[in-house]
């Protein structure tokens, strides 16, 4: 038994040691905010920048803009109900709207000069809909059924892209 | 609120195992059995490109049933069996009318995986989002066109252009208010589906 706990406590300890000096990055959050909280905080970046690739989007190439429109209202639609469903007071509320960086892999790649075209919006749609399931994996029930419809919404996107272009 | 059309008898407490499995999980397998049923119709009113659409929508169909009834199982529940018989929301006659079922279908279907994407396990949530994502997809190949932002949650009518029934059509024939070529739900043929070789 003791043996057993000091051979358990060694091991952990070697793994923590190899841990530490390779990753000096902890996931410690001082005062770990609701983890739903954080969730939704980096849904709502990546939705955010979705909108604004549709922005961007629209600004190069305005003939599209009546095109592109109805995909950017409904993520204007997808965020809005993901931002409801954040707690009134926000414990945690801190989070500047758009300028956090989200953590999930939802995050658009950095601004580069084809991010406004139809291809990048087909990719970043793609991304966001391929990275639905992992984030429902933690997700509470209700989130959990938003995210799949919005997946499913994102999904239809690429696909409906795909008449836009050329 | 997530059956297609009728679900003549689904045994409400039939299931040995009883509520372990998640009703969810049997919903979601009473959509698709509901789904295949449905697509054998369409494949039967369709030809072409559209025949198909038709068939690819059965096939992929009939894959997840298959999957369903598998995951029922292996949670110690007993699959539910296919209704001897479903009521069709109208009637088909047409190849308009058979996309206007697929899109019918695929919307019921896609609501039935958004509520199974509320189950605690995780392998359920997934494979829910993915089947959400392919119905949509596949409704949208029957109908370009995107209505509801929120595809399978029922916010309004509109993902489907289905006249009056809309969503669930009342069991009760009560003869369509729109009269959708006048013949309101029919009473399909008692057998599953000629072509799902089950």
């Amino acid at each position: 038994m003791t043996r057993r706990a000091l051979l358990g406590s060694a091991a952990a300890a070697g793994l923590a040691a190899a841990g530490c000096s390779s990753t000096p990055e902890k996931p410690a959050a001082p005062a770990s905010p609701d983890p739903q909280t954080v969730l939704l905080t980096s849904l709502i970046a990546g939705k955010e920048e979705l909108v604004s690739l549709y922005g961007r989007a629209v600004a190069a190439q305005p003939a599209r803009a009546a095109a592109l429109e109805p995909f950017r209202r409904r993520h204007a639609a997808h965020l809005q109900a993901l931002r409801a469903l954040l707690p009134a007071g926000g414990g945690a509320g801190t989070f500047p709207a758009s300028s956090t960086p989200p953590p999930s892999s939802s995050a658009p790649p950095p601004q580069s000069p084809s991010a406004a075209s139809v291809e990048a919006l087909r990719d970043a749609e793609r991304r966001a809909a391929s990275g639905r399931p992992a984030q429902m994996a933690t997700a509470s029930p209700a989130l959990s059924q938003l995210l799949a419809s919005i997946g499913a919404c994102e999904a239809v996107h690429v696909v409906a892209l795909g008449r836009v272009r050329d | 609120m997530t059956e297609t059309s009728a679900e003549p008898a689904r045994a409400p407490t039939g299931t040995p195992a009883g509520a372990p499995v998640g009703d969810a999980l049997g919903r979601a397998l009473s959509a698709e059995h509901a789904a295949v049923y449905a697509y054998g119709v369409i494949g039967g009113k369709t030809s072409g490109a559209l025949l198909r659409r038709a068939t690819a929508g059965f096939d992929a169909h009939r894959a997840r049933r298959d999957q369903l009834r598998a995951l029922i199982s292996q949670r110690g529940g007993t699959p539910a069996e296919p209704g001897p018989t479903y009521r069709l929301p109208f009637e088909v006659r047409r190849p308009a009318d058979a996309v206007r079922l697929a899109l019918l279908v695929e919307q019921r279907v896609t609501t039935a995986y958004l509520e199974l994407a509320a189950d605690r396990d995780p392998a359920l949530r997934r494979l829910a989002a993915l089947a959400a994502q392919e119905c949509a997809t596949r409704a949208y190949g029957w109908q370009p066109r995107i209505g509801d932002p929120f595809p399978g949650m029922g916010r309004d009518g509109a993902d489907v252009d289905v006249p009056a029934q809309g969503a669930e059509s009342p069991p009760a024939a009560s003869s369509g208010p729109a009269g959708s070529a006048g013949a309101p739900g029919q009473e399909a043929q008692p057998e599953p589906s000629g072509e799902d070789g089950q």
